[in-house]
């Protein structure tokens, strides 16, 4: 008899936890308030399918040579939280740790790698700089000549990067969850919070209110609009981010391709499937409808990189709305203003790979109150406090 | 003529696609599948299934039933080994009990597991081959067109609607994929062999054409159109039995366009599958040309078919018949994904047995078969579990694992796509996405409208990497003397669309040639091109003001004749861009009146300008963006600047070194004495009979001038200064000696010292912060900023011994991380290695002892704030 | 002498260059006889840029000929129906306006080479031929 991943639940009057958006952060948080702090009765609403936001839209590049004190040992944790997670949740989610390059075409991005490269090996990830000739030789199909407008100068390779299935990720998560009977609930659109002396009382829903111990917002690209709704404002803008995908080739490239300069990343799924991204639409939007001049960039810059693709057919191309924040670094924590209405929002383009750790450190917060070292630097304060983290020039390439 | 296949000659016959004269010559078998590697062979003959990739001419994954056929054509079959007729892979269809639905989420967890399976299936996995990485580039193009209206599909509801609107007297634009000639009425432009892959945001039309000429491979037209008319018309696609995928089975449009476009006679006995009672016309057209109608049979009395690489029967309920053909009258759908795309809702209609278009966006309409759905249901969409029966040919996903997959609770037609692969394939679901619906539906017990249709993307069908990027010329920016320096041998860096000589190669290496130039500036002279600095004038009464808005510093008060350095800042304090502000001078009446002696010349900054003008310089890189906050910040306040972009209009050197004012005073009648140009004054002047501004300014620490000119006299006036000179050993500096000369002398370079999380504070430039202005951008930050502690501090640093940090190097205070090297090379000057970096509050202080990774190692820096050459600036000054 | 910014390349076609209000100008690149039959015949482009405004950061070309519009959509999606439009012209934002003989298109001079360069390529389906000040007062002749 098949086994259900998850089970189709009624929606109760009242939860200790009430999750907004169903998507890798929600669904990391409940694993985790369930796994580790034996909270149970929690309830995760999303307004589309399970995996309908970014999780299920994202390239799925998973890496944690970032930049700053901050940034590096948090990805890292989760990097390391993903390498044990098949085993951890009994369901394969696919990560290919084939190794991760970011190019240099300009002297200016060749010295940000550096300092990358040099800050990860002081913080322990294994991140070094390559000259083109080494590239070659592990990216056979690469073009690394002179005729390029902007030859390839170095790489910061990053053996433990690679990619994940994202909707693996995702069902694995929630029937974990499933399993602890935390209940999901997709179809379940969030349409305001009830405040009152500064706490969240009441979740109203398309199918009914819940009463609700804690609240949080995880919500990605609607971030924004949730916590509006909860009178906690944020210094968050939505932008559309794109990629788009090809026609399977026999495998040729088991190495992920980041080009900050040429804003595009490339990596070849196990299907043989190019998957092709690309900065983000430099205009605020909500929209997911994709556009003809990101998707002419994408293809002109990946043949940049690999000319003999001319021929390959691209399939299928799409959006997301992306969550960005001043600082190119995430917000998460509890509202200054609302005690219990927590956020872990502001994952822009990049918080696919972040989320099984962020989703451990929030669910600390929410069964503990403490705040754990790991998340301290991203706290909703900091703005107000103008202490911004420094990863831009490290997050500023999706992914 | 012939083509080749795998080697051997196949004849060709007018009017061929590469897949009619394979058939024509024997083929059955013309892919194998994806998963199972079981026979396939032609499906739809038009270009909408994957059942005819093969690789032509070196591209992969090519459509050969609707590529032209031409002689010499090389074509392959891909993804099978060693030939199509057998292939070892086919085994695997022995072991699909091991490989059910989602089997590769649910084995291999162990990590280490997974990596040695991952690899065996990376190995098998894929269709066609990649082209090796020296394989022949083609030629594609983009082309734009603007249409009152475009009609896509040439079909009789197209066409009348083309004429229609064409009477109207509407400029009409037709996009069809088939090869046509345009009617003798050419009432609109047609595009043929052309097919309409997206509906974009403002009615705009992706639309790829092949061969628009025989120069090109590909061109993509955009066309942009005030009305869309629809008429794609309805495709077929097959119907779900077991053994549906055998070769010979086809869907009546192929055996008709076999018969009807190619004469080719596609079987000798044929079973039809259709709802139509009676004798369908698809069972004259078989008769014809001469094929025996074994029976014809509704489709929910078919069984299976049978045979192993070619159908030799089907077995149905009313019994079993013996055929090399079977013809599917298949599941007619309508073409609407371009509709969905621009927003149209997709609606079940039980009697045509299909989803139609409802609620059309403004200014797009729909006609013809892809409206009105006359279509006829060929079929209840019901097909029962079983691991034979094809769903989705593209990824070999079977009835049986849709009906496992809605069990296991992936019950939304999404996640169900997502979990199977069902529809994500290269025909991009037109084959499979109706059936994968009915069954959804039928298993979760809802109709068929809930279940819905999962999202129409574009592009579809698919587009090459080749026609979307287009002709791929990528800009290059030249300054106006590009060629004096290539015949001077520079050495190119790119910054952005500018080439800039990174160094004139002088030497046998690039350290010499660098050391070369180094010299020649701070010895003797040496000129670099500074053309690539942003270049603006500031005209009217309010233009100080503007500036004093802006920049940290203060410009309202900046005397003629002055230049000031200037920072800019965004709204939190951080520094956003740097450069020079010149108010040249003005006479009595107040008007810009050129050298102070004479009237003779009028610099170009200031041509007919007056008192209340300056000059701005910014960074090569900031230059738009700079001139968009000057914009965005003057927009609204009624202040009367004109601001006025000569970036191109000028070209720019900088002449610098003991010897500079020699060799300027040969070309100018400008007096260049301390007492007459002193540090940091500008001029107008003219220069080899060429007007200029000149300005004092010492980037590199040497006395010398940047001279801004006509960019029309920018060969000549370089010219000049070479000429001039020579006898002084002028050396033309590029890029790399100009940072080595600065570093010296401490200068910041925003972009390179500074990143986006930089304040003047930490920047050690408080100077250019003059909080007594009323207001000015980050004004309230800078505030809080300049009482805060700073967490970090740009340094200068001498290194202890001999060895040389690189840029970037990380800076270490108790093998703790604390820092960066933002700048290092070896000084001259110093004879040690020098530089600047970002450095932890802690290590800021003077003299305070640093570690810096050189090759991995930690190495022993020391911190100073002091200036490496001549601290005091009397060279700038003599 | 001042120069346009595609005075190498003129050199370099093989130009004869004469002197003209003090700039160098291209009066030919082989025989303005055949230079305008054959902008007359398909499309050619001449660099005007000599015919300035002080101080103006562009460089001038006139595009001409029947196959005039059929070169110039191909690198740019500005319409061509309209007599002055600003955009990008081969990735580069210039000004087209109409002009008797064809176009005229207003190229930041240090992009000019550039676009220059696409225009012949993208001419090359129409055999696009250059044509010097020369073939260019016979056309308006
Ligand atoms: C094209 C693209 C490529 C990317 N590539 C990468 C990458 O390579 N690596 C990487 O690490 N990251 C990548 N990202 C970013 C990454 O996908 C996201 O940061 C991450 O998935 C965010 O997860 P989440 O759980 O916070 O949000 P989501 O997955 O977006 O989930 C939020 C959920 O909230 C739901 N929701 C919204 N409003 C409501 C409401 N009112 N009521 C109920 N539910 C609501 C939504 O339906 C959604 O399911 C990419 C993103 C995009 C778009
Ligand atoms: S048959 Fe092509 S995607 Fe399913």
């Amino acid at each position: 008899m098949t086994e259900r991943m998850w089970r189709p639940r009624s929606l109760q009057s009242s939860y200790d936890v009430v999750i907004i958006g169903a998507g890798i952060h929600g669904l990391a948080t409940a694993y985790y308030l369930g796994k580790r702090h034996g909270v149970k009765k929690i309830a995760l609403l999303d307004k589309g399918y399970l995996g309908s936001g970014n999780s299920g839209r994202n390239t799925a590049i998973l890496r944690s040579n970032y930049r700053t004190p901050e940034g590096i040992p948090f990805y890292d944790a989760s990097v390391k939280l993903y390498e044990q997670m098949s085993q951890e949740l009994g369901w394969n989610v696919l990560f290919s740790q084939c190794g991760h390059l970011t190019l240099a075409h300009t002297d200016s991005s060749l010295i940000g790698l550096r300092v990358r490269a040099e800050n990860n090996q002081v913080l322990g990830v294994d991140s070094k700089l390559i000259f083109p000739d080494e590239i070659k030789r592990m990216v056979p199909a690469i073009d690394i000549s002179s005729r390029a407008r902007f030859p390839i100068m170095a790489a910061l390779y990053h053996p433990p990067g690679g990619v994940i299935r994202h909707d693996a990720v995702v069902w694995g998560y929630a029937r974990a969850c499933d399993r602890m009977d935390i209940e999901i609930h997709p179809y379940t659109e969030v349409t305001g919070i009830r405040v009152e002396k500064g706490r969240a009382l009441c979740v109203a829903t398309t199918r009914g209110n819940v009463a609700a111990g804690a609240v949080l917002n995880v919500t990605a690209g609607w971030a924004s609009t949730i916590s509006k709704m909860a009178g906690v404002p944020l210094p968050i803008v939505s932008h559309q981010l794109q990629a788009c995908v090809t026609e399977p080739l026999k495998p040729f490239l088991d190495k992920v391709i980041v080009s900050a300069t040429l804003h595009v990343y490339v990596n070849q799924t196990d299907k043989g499937e190019l998957v092709l991204g690309a900065e983000i639409d430099p205009y605020q939007s909500y929209s997911m409808r994709s556009t003809l001049p990101t998707l002419e960039q994408i293809a002109g810059h990946t043949l940049d990189l690999f000319p003999q693709l001319h021929g390959l057919r691209v399939l299928r191309q799409w959006a997301g709305v992306c969550d960005m924040t001043p600082d190119y670094a995430p917000i998460i924590g509890r509202a200054e203003e609302v005690e219990n209405f927590y956020m872990d929002v502001g994952w822009g383009t990049y918080g696919f790979k972040a989320g099984p750790i962020a989703g451990q450190c929030t669910a600390e917060l929410i069964a503990t109150g403490k705040t754990p070292a790991l998340i301290q630097a991203f706290s909703p304060g900091r703005f107000r406090a103008g202490r911004l983290v420094g990863e831009k020039a490290a997050a500023a390439v999706s992914s | 003529m012939d083509i080749r296949f795998n080697g051997k000659a196949i004849p060709i016959q007018e009017g061929d696609t590469v897949a009619s004269a394979l058939y024509r010559a024997g083929q059955r078998i013309f892919t194998r599948s994806f998963k199972y590697h079981r026979p396939r062979g032609l499906l739809c003959c038009s270009g909408h299934c994957p059942n005819c990739l093969m690789n032509v001419d070196g591209i992969p994954n090519v459509r050969t039933c609707i590529t032209p056929a031409r002689a010499g054509m090389a074509v392959k079959h891909q993804n099978a080994r060693p030939s199509l007729d057998f292939d070892y892979l086919a085994i695997a269809q022995q072991f699909d009990w091991m490989m059910p639905v989602g089997w590769y989420y649910k084995n291999f967890t162990n990590p280490r597991m997974w990596h040695l399976a991952e690899a065996q299936i990376r190995k098998v996995a894929g269709l066609g081959d990649p082209p090796p990485p020296d394989a022949p580039e083609a030629v594609y193009e983009h082309a734009h067109m603007q249409a009152g209206v475009a009609v896509i599909g040439a079909g009789p509801a197209g066409l009348n609607a083309a004429r229609e609107a064409a009477s109207q007297g509407e400029r009409v634009v037709v996009v069809d994929d088939q090869p046509r000639t345009t009617p003798g009425d050419s009432s609109y432009t047609l595009l043929s062999r052309s097919y309409c892959f997206g509906l974009y945001e403002g009615n705009l039309l992706g639309v790829l054409q092949s061969e628009p000429h025989s120069g090109a491979r590909e061109r993509l037209v955009h066309i942009r159109a005030k009305r869309i008319v629809v008429a794609t018309g309805a495709y077929e696609a097959p119907l779900t039995f077991k053994n549906n995928d055998l070769p010979g089975i086809m869907l009546s449009t192929a055996v008709w366009r076999l018969i009807h476009r190619h004469g080719i006679q596609p079987g000798t006995s044929a079973v039809i599958i259709s709802n139509e009672t009676g004798d369908s016309a698809i069972a004259a057209e078989l008769r014809n040309v001469g094929i025996a109608v074994v029976a014809t049979v509704p489709p929910s009395d078919v069984l299976e078919a049978t045979g192993s690489k070619h159908v030799t029967g089907l077995r149905t309920r009313r019994g079993a018949f013996a055929c090399d053909l079977v013809v599917m009258c298949g599941h007619r759908i309508p073409d609407a994904g371009l509709l969905s795309q621009a927003g149209a809702k997709l609606e079940w209609s039980a009697e045509a047995g299909a989803f139609v278009p409802t609620e059309l966006p403004p200014n797009i309409t729909a006609v013809g078969d892809v409206a009105h759905a006359l279509v006829r249901a060929a079929s209840t969409l019901v097909s029962m579990p079983n691991k034979r029966t094809f769903v989705c040919f593209c990824n070999d996903v079977t009835s049986q694992d849709i009906c496992d997959s809605v069990a296991e609770g992936f019950d939304h037609i999404e996640l169900l796509k997502r979990y199977t692969t069902t529809t994500m394939g290269p025909c991009q679901g037109r084959m499979c996405q109706l059936q994968a619906i009915g069954i959804c539906a039928r298993e979760t017990g809802r109709a068929i409208q809930e279940t819905g249709v999962t999202t129409s993307r574009p592009p579809n069908p698919g587009v090459t990497l080749g026609a979307l990027g287009g002709a791929r010329h990528h800009p290059i920016r030249r300054t106006p003397m590009h060629y004096q320096h290539e015949e001077l041998g520079a050495v190119w860096m790119d910054m952005g669309d500018w080439k800039r000589p990174r160094y004139y190669k002088s030497a046998q290496t690039e350290r010499e040639s660098i050391l070369r130039e180094y010299h020649a500036v701070r010895q003797a002279v040496g000129v670099i091109d500074v053309s690539t600095l942003g270049k603006l004038s500031l005209k009217g009464r309010d233009s100080g003001k503007l500036l004093d808005k802006v920049y940290t510093n203060r410009f309202s008060d900046l005397k003629p004749g002055r230049v000031r350095y200037a920072v800019l800042c965004d709204e939190a304090g951080i520094i956003l861009d740097d450069g020079t502000i010149s108010r040249p001078l003005a006479d009595a009446r107040g008007y810009n009146t050129g050298d102070p002696g004479g009237t003779r010349s009028v610099a170009p900054s200031v041509s007919a300008g007056t008192i209340d003008d300056f000059f701005i310089t910014t960074t090569t890189g900031n230059l738009d963006f700079v001139e968009q906050w000057l914009e965005w910040w003057l927009a609204g306040a009624g202040w009367d600047v004109q601001i006025n972009n000569l970036t191109s209009a000028l070209a720019a050197v900088n002449l610098a070194g003991p010897k500079a004012r020699e060799v300027l005073s040969a070309l100018t009648s400008c007096g260049l004495s301390n007492a007459e140009f002193p540090y940091m004054a500008c001029r107008n002047a003219e220069v080899a009979g060429v007007p200029a501004l000149l300005m004092r300014i010492g980037f590199v620490g040497e006395t010398g001038w940047e001279i801004h000119y006509p960019a029309e006299s920018g060969e000549h006036l370089w010219s000049a200064l070479m000429d001039a000179g020579r006898p002084f050993g002028i050396c033309p500096f590029g890029v790399e000696a100009q940072r080595l000369l600065r570093l010296e002398k401490r200068h910041v370079i925003v972009g390179v010292d500074t990143d986006a999380l930089t304040s003047p504070y930490e920047a050690g430039m408080a100077w250019v912060v003059k909080h007594d202005k009323a207001d000015f951008i980050g004004k309230f930050a800078l505030g809080k900023l300049e009482s805060a502690q700073a967490q970090q501090s740009l340094v200068g640093f001498t290194m202890n011994a001999n060895q040389i940090p690189e840029d970037g190097a990380a800076i270490l205070v108790n093998g703790a991380l604390a820092g960066r090297v933002t700048s290092a090379r070896y000084s001259p000057a110093v004879e040690k290695a020098i530089g600047l970096a970002w450095v932890t509050a802690g290590a800021a202080a003077e003299g305070a002892q640093i570690e810096i990774r050189v090759a991995g190692a930690p190495v022993r820096a020391t911190v100073t704030q002091r200036v490496f050459y001549d601290p005091d600036g009397a060279r700038l000054r003599m | 002498m001042k120069r346009s910014a595609l005075h190498r390349w003129h050199e370099k076609a093989g130009a004869t260059l004469a002197e003209e209000n003090g700039w160098y100008v291209p009066l030919r690149y082989s025989n303005a006889e055949q230079e305008a039959g054959a902008v007359r015949g398909s499309v050619g482009i001449c660099d005007l840029s000599h015919l300035h405004e002080p101080l103006s950061p562009y460089a001038r070309f006139l595009i001409a000929g029947p196959n005039t519009r059929a070169v110039l959509s191909k690198l740019t999606s500005l319409n061509l129906d309209l007599t002055k439009a600003y955009g990008s012209v081969a990735h580069v934002r210039s000004l087209v306006t109409r002009h008797e003989l064809g176009f005229l298109l207003m190229i930041p001079r240090d992009y000019a080479e550039s676009v220059w360069e696409s225009l012949l390529h993208a001419g090359e389906e129409f055999h696009i031929t250059v044509f010097g000040l020369e073939a260019s007062r016979r056309l308006e002749a």
